[in-house]
């Protein structure tokens, strides 16, 4: 064996880091847990530490880290050149145990980093009462019990602002408003910049100004009212426009479906028709085009049917390490599978989009999430719902009867859908944005204005 | 202490790799060499491609000779310039292994034949 116990095994722990290791060398799970949680100093051995990041690296990849991917990486980086670091590594890649439960084993390694950190603030403490006996106690109490504090925290990102902070950021924040207004002025004339991604309507962006990083989005529809089609329409503005990659996963369509859809969106020609087959050569061209155009986007799709809350924790990750997708759009909620058969609809609503609204935040990027709306258009568990998110949008339909008894809808050539702001932590709500939405073609767009 | 509860293949992996490395280090093997076996390595235990391992099988059942030794200098060279991530780059190296084998099962049977 390579590596020997250390003398203090209360803060270093050989097993649980091999184990750590051998899971994600093995196991794309552990390799997906470990990645998100663990840092490279959290290991105790400098060798446990460079095994972790060249597997992190290769993972960012997307490329398998097996043992032989391990000595190829370290060879480019000329590392791990001793026979014993070597021994050590195969050591690693051999003991790999099946169904290992590998929350158990990063606890663990977490742990011990967390101890050692604590004993070296002891350490460094005492040494600094040694060393210097005149600094007031109440400043050596205080500023150790700052330290402290921060260790006990039980995330380590965890942070408590301090005033000076909190108004460095506000300061930051307002400099960047203020400079973008100027520059709003100045050079796009008038046209407001996005803060965020494109939502794909220009009246949706000058409201929101984009959908930023941390954001859940939520968009109710009824059956049969474009939830798909408003998820299509993002993806295209976020992914194929604005060339940001973006995760879709959607949990009744199959991929054939899915890539179906896109050949109508993408060349404009009636869906209809792609299902059938019945094209003219113009229009199979067309299609064609709209599809090396899917195949240069950063749109990433996932079908699952049985998706869990945990999945797409787990697949968000993942795709954020690969990819650095910077919006997941989940179609649709009502699909997933329950955590717990015994909980009401309502509670795995709100468990599902609690843990949407925390992906988002953690992994800093845009989560949509689609709803379907009852009959009479409220939405389930909406209090809760709209409690969580920072952009509330309903698609409701717009019969010619509101618009022959509504002067403002006149107003719109060919307005049919009314896309309702009821929540926008950002900015205005209560107010709706005229859609028309081609339903052949399944295509989106702002209505039209009648010209004066 | 941790209990290996897997097969022997598992340490006849890891062995073959280090075998390849070692060899690497001790300069016996070019960069470019060792990571080509690596990666044949990966893609033989990962079973992706029955059919490289069986044209490679049927190239290391015949030794060769003096003869030979230009066509696999070729195949070598056919295997390094494999990305063994693409798997049609893969079926595309079969398809040449294959090939090429069978000219050098030709070399061979004619030198057979003359009793060379």
């Amino acid at each position: 064996m390579a590596l020997s116990p250390a003398n203090d095994d209360i803060l270093v722990d050989l097993e649980s880091e091999r184990r750590v290791l051998s899971g994600m060398l093995n196991s794309e799970d552990a390799r997906i847990e470990a990645y998100d949680s663990l840092k490279e100093d959290d290991f105790y051995y400098p060798l446990h530490r460079t095994v972790f990041s060249l597997i992190c690296q290769l993972y960012r990849r997307d490329v398998k880290p097996t043992f032989a991917e391990l000595l190829k990486e370290a060879q480019s980086l000329n590392i791990l050149r001793n026979q014993q670091e070597i021994n050590e590594l195969a050591y690693i890649a051999e003991h790999f145990i099946e169904g290992e439960n590998i929350s158990y084993w990063l606890e663990r390694v977490k742990d011990r980093s967390r101890l050692r950190k604590f004993e070296a603030f002891l350490r460094r403490h005492h040494q600094k009462i040694s060393e210097n006996i005149q600094e007031p106690v109440d400043n050596v109490l205080m500023e150790a019990e700052e330290e402290l504090t921060n260790m006990t925290a039980l995330e380590i990102d965890d942070r408590v602002d301090s005033p000076v902070e909190l108004a460095a950021v506000g300061y930051e924040e307002v400099e960047r408003r203020y400079l973008r207004y100027k520059e709003i002025k100045e050079l796009h004339k008038g046209v407001l910049p996005l803060d965020g991604l494109p939502t794909g309507f220009d009246s949706l962006n000058h409201v929101t100004l984009g959908y930023k990083t941390g954001d859940l989005i939520i968009l109710g529809a009824q059956t049969g009212h474009g939830k798909t089609a408003f998820a299509l329409h993002t993806a295209k503005a976020v992914a194929m426009e604005h060339k940001s990659p973006l995760l879709y996963l959607n949990t009744e369509m199959s991929r054939v479906q899915i890539a179906l859809r896109w050949g109508s969106i993408l060349s404009q020609v009636e869906h209809e028709k792609l299902r059938s087959g019945d094209l003219s050569p113009s229009e199979f061209s067309e299609v064609l085009q709209g599809y090396s155009e899917l195949s240069n986007s950063g749109f990433y799709s996932y079908p699952c049917p049985n998706l869990t809350p945990e999945k797409m924790i787990s697949i968000g990750r993942k795709f954020k390490a690969q990819k650095d997708i910077k919006m997941i759009i989940l179609d649709y909620v009502g699909r997933m599978d329950k955590i717990n058969p015994n909980y009401a609809e309502w509670q795995i609503l709100e468990q599902i989009v609690k843990t949407l609204k925390m992906l988002g935040q953690n992994l800093d990027l845009a989560v949509m999430c689609l709803v379907q709306l009852n009959d009479d258009g409220t939405l389930q568990g909406a209090r809760r719902m709209k409690n969580e998110s920072d952009l509330m949008l309903k698609l409701i339909p717009v019969s010619p009867k509101e618009i022959e008894e509504n002067e403002y809808l006149r107003k719109f050539k060919d307005v049919n859908y009314r896309l309702m702001i009821d929540k926008n932590r950002d900015g205005r709500s209560g107010i709706d944005i005229m859609i028309h939405f081609d339903k052949t073609r399944q295509i989106m767009r702002d209505a039209e204005p009648v010209s004066l | 202490m941790i209990v290996n509860h897997r097969y022997p293949a598992e340490q006849l992996y890891t062995e073959m790799a280090r075998v390849i490395d070692a060899l690497r280090i001790k300069g016996q093997l070019s960069g470019e060499e060792g990571t080509c076996l690596l990666d044949l390595l990966d893609l033989i235990c990962a079973g992706t491609s029955p059919e490289l391992n069986r044209a490679l099988e049927q190239v290391l059942e015949v030794p060769g000779n003096s003869d030979t030794v230009e066509i696999d200098e070729i195949i070598k060279g056919t295997l390094m310039g494999t990305d063994s991530k693409s798997m049609e780059d893969v079926a595309q190296a079969v398809g040449i292994i294959r090939e090429l084998n069978r000219e050098r099962n030709r070399i061979l049977s004619d030198n057979d034949k003359s009793g060379g």
